[in-house]
């Protein structure tokens, strides 16, 4: 079984000069490259790719190192923001392939080599220079730990040390999660008795200066703090009614949920306005506001689609019934444009008419969709995303809108919003529909309740197949539900929709490419992966 | 008892002591046992397979050299051994193993020898399928693509040769801690028994818990180990300064018995009849 393929591979593009002059000739022309250009960070691998070729075109001779410049471009990208970082909050991702090969005394645990300090290898005085200025360090072997690291999107920069080859590698991760972060290449790509430029290593190790980084964003952090808004004494606050039917809102606004909407919001304001953001009474109104329109669309919505269960407990209409649920939805609505009106916001305005535009579309898209029921027969794929848009979008685009207007930012940032929200909205939607399909949960996937994409790309192909296993699955045929997605067009559907939800990742992320605020673009870079992540 | 015997040397690695396989060979001569001596059963499994066709098609054999396991699973990933025949993988130090010897009866008391003449350092994993759950996080964290899928979705180690000398990482990943990479220094990653060392779910703390704190947390808790284990060495060498060497003369024994050099010896044999491998 083992033993097919004896010869190592080789790497084109994959050279590093073995001279630490010849890499500061290299880093200085990358200096002055990209003075010439604004480059905000995060950049996408298309970028970097790009700005490599460019230089190549200036320095032919650099041919070989085209893997080696996209590294130094992505780091200087990310120059003056890590330089904002203080030392505790950076950890430093080192090889354990540095550590002497045959005679490191060191043990390991789940994160690394416990370096022993024998002096076998330049470990110890990385360590030792690193953890005098205040870094953490970490002598990882391997790309798992730095995976962990960069995926639980608490870690705030890494310089790491690394192989291109283990570049390549991470790269794709540390962008996803926005991650600053400096890499310095090893001069060989062995995996053992490995050697780093210590002089480029002296050069980034210290950099620190003040800068319009304020710092990383939590979003756990941020998360618990918008939930003890929501408490129920909290709302009372707010929603001072002793009728029952306010009450009835204040339980239904305190109950469960993600809280994505208010935290976007917030999470917006915080990158724009950094040190100067300030979690007052007028930000709370607003950010419970935009729970408010959400909730209440939750409540009208579960009446539509006679769901029994919302965040495991009985639905209001279930709880009460569908008069009271009707009307309390329409109660906290009344609550969620009172909120903005009351805020005491700058741009009071502004809110409203983006909060009404919001609601305006929810309910068309709705609208499209009740009215397509009626109808009993499966949607086009254009139909399906137009649906998409107008349903999920709008939430998206007034939490981010409203963060913007109360930062105070332009046009150009409320329309790259837009674009954004749509994408996202999609994609969410999509992502939504597959993990029906993905979880085995049929009965969802394959309804003519909701409308699924992924049917509808399998009817546009195969109509007549869709049109036998439309009628056997709501004739009750057990074996259709258990046998349909092993059909091969079922997985090809599931794949075409795949596709589309990266291209609507992709879409979202290059519309925020010209976003001049880091702090906000990598806030959205991050906020795509994690919405869409659960 | 009719047994085809074989001997790895590790010759490329060194991994086991040469006078074991020295006393091993001088044993199976002294009694006329045939044997067959591989240099390096690593490197001809990967380079030479034709060479180990009698090991392959043994009926019955015996296999000395590193772990078993490691070996075991190192022929059985060739997909060549006959598979219903009968292969014993012993440690070459295995007790049980130098007796099980000592009842065998050879066809052909010759030695044979099989060279290992490549320059390569054989370096690879070898999946244990008894334990491997198909997860492919090696597969996923392989930088060399040493790894790949079957068409029946099970692992495979299809590209050796890319492998890089030294680098165990993949084993470290492995869930199932099913890699062995049988030249490795140490247990479990070269099949020995023993559980991987960890560090209290660190992995999980950091998804969980502040990254930062985990993190020093863990800088300092090493830092009071080493610490500890500097005093334990100085304790040690305390009680070794303490302890005279004439008061452990004077309780040991006068026979050749390996009690003779503890500190406190329980022995109970006689003198005369007792040699260096006594156990009393």
């Amino acid at each position: 079984m083992i033993l097919k393929n004896n010869n190592p591979s080789g790497g084109l593009g994959n050279s590093l000069p073995q001279s630490p002059d010849k890499l500061k000739q290299i880093r200085d022309l990358i200096c002055d490259y990209t003075a010439e250009r604004e480059l905000i960070p995060p950049l996408q691998e298309e970028e970097v790719i790009f700005h490599s070729g460019e230089l190549i075109k200036k320095h032919p001779e650099l041919f070989l190192y085209q893997k080696l410049l996209a590294v130094m471009i992505n780091n200087h990208s990310w120059r003056d923001i890590v330089s904002g970082i203080p030392f505790n909050r950076r950890i430093l991702l080192l090889p354990k392939c540095i550590a002497h090969a045959t005679e490191c005394p060191a043990q390991f645990d789940e994160l690394g080599l416990l370096c022993e300090q024998c002096g076998k290898c330049d470990i110890a005085d990385i360590t030792t220079r690193a953890d005098e200025l205040g870094y953490h360090t970490l002598v990882s072997e391997g790309t798992t730990t730095v995976s962990t690291l960069l995926g639980s999107g608490k870690v705030e920069c890494v310089i790491g040390v690394g192989c291109l080859h283990s570049f390549e590698k991470s790269f794709p991760l540390a962008v996803k999660e926005a991650v600053p972060s400096i890499a310095i290449p090893l001069y060989n790509n062995d995996c053992k008795n490995s050697k780093v430029d210590k002089l480029w290593l002296d050069e980034i190790l210290p950099i620190r200066k003040e800068s319009n980084w304020y710092g990383w964003i939590n979003i756990d952090a941020l998360r618990s703090e918008v939930n003890s808004w929501f408490e129920k004494d909290q709302l009372a606050v707010y929603i001072n009614g002793e009728d029952e039917s306010s009450q009835i809102a204040i339980d239904w606004l305190a109950q469960g949920g993600k809280r994505w909407r208010p935290l976007i919001m917030l999470a917006v304001y915080k990158a724009l306005m950094g040190s100067e953001a300030v979690m007052d009474e007028c930000i709370q109104k607003l950010a419970v506001s935009i729970e408010c329109f959400h909730k209440a669309s939750l409540v009208h919505d579960d009446i539509v689609d006679e769901d029994h269960e919302r965040y495991a407990q009985p639905t209001l209409h279930r709880q009460y019934d569908t008069p009271v649920a009707i009307n309390v939805g329409d109660l906290i609505l009344g609550f969620g444009y009172q909120f903005i009106a009351e805020s005491g916001a700058k741009h009071i305005r502004k809110l409203l008419k983006i909060a009404s535009y919001g609601h305006r579309d929810l309910a068309i898209g709705q609208g499209e969709e009740l009215l397509w029921r009626r109808n009993k027969a499966l949607l086009s794929v254009e139909d399906i995303l137009k649906i998409f848009s107008l349903k999920t979008s709008p939430a998206f685009e007034v939490a981010l809108q409203f963060g913007a207007i109360i930062s105070d930012a332009g046009d150009e940032v409320m329309q790259v919003l837009t674009t954004y929200s749509s994408a996202l909205g999609i994609a969410y939607q999509i992502k939504d529909d597959l993990d029906d399909f993905n979880l085995g949960n049929i009965d969802n996937a394959f309804n003519t309740i909701q409308p699924s994409l992924v049917t509808a790309i399998v009817n546009r192909e195969h109509p007549d197949k869709m049109k036998v296993w439309f009628e056997d699955f709501q004739k009750g045929n057990d074996l259709c539900k258990k046998e349909i997605w092993k059909q091969t067009e079922i997985r090809e559907g599931i794949k075409e929709a795949e596709q589309m939800l990266e291209n609507y990742k992709l879409k979202a992320l290059s519309s925020i490419t010209d976003l001049k605020s880091p702090a906000l673009k990598i806030l959205l870079t991050r906020l795509l992966n994690k919405i869409l992540n659960g | 008892m009719t047994k085809k015997i074989f001997i790895c040397g590790c010759e490329k690695d060194g991994k086991i002591e040469k006078e074991s396989v020295e006393r091993l060979i001088q044993s199976l001569e002294e009694k006329n046992i045939g044997y067959t001596y591989i240099e390096d059963l690593c490197g001809t499994v990967l380079k030479n397979p034709d060479d180990l066709e009698s090991l392959f098609t043994a009926e019955d054999a015996l296999v000395f050299g590193c772990q078993s396991r490691a070996m075991q699973n190192l022929i059985g990933n060739s997909g060549k051994k006959v598979q219903e025949n009968r292969t014993e993988y012993y440690h070459i130090d295995d007790k049980d193993g130098n007796k099980l010897v000592e009842s065998v009866r050879t066809d052909n008391p010759k030695a044979l020898k099989i060279k290992y003449a490549d320059e390569w350092n054989p370096w690879y994993p070898v999946i244990d399928y008894e334990r491997c759950n198909g997860c492919r996080k090696c597969l996923n964290f392989c930088l060399f693509s040493v790894y790949s899928v079957e068409d029946d979705g099970s692992v495979v180690v299809s590209a050796s040769a890319n492998c890089k000398d030294m680098c165990p990482a993949c084993a470290r990943v492995c869930p199932q801690n099913a890699i062995i990479f049988p030249k490795h220094a140490d247990s479990p990653i070269d099949g020995g028994e023993g559980e991987m060392l960890s560090g209290d779910n660190v992995l999980e703390q950091i998804q969980n818990d502040d990254v930062y704190s985990v993190l020093s947390a863990r800088r300092n808790n090493f830092k009071v180990s080493l610490l500890k284990k500097e005093q334990l060495k100085m304790a040690e060498e305390e009680r070794k300064n303490c302890s005279t060497t004439e008061e452990v003369e004077e309780k040991a024994c006068d026979c050749n018995c390996n009690c003779k050099t503890e500190i406190e010896p329980d022995c109970a044999c006689k003198d005369e009849d007792s040699d260096k491998n006594c156990c009393c």
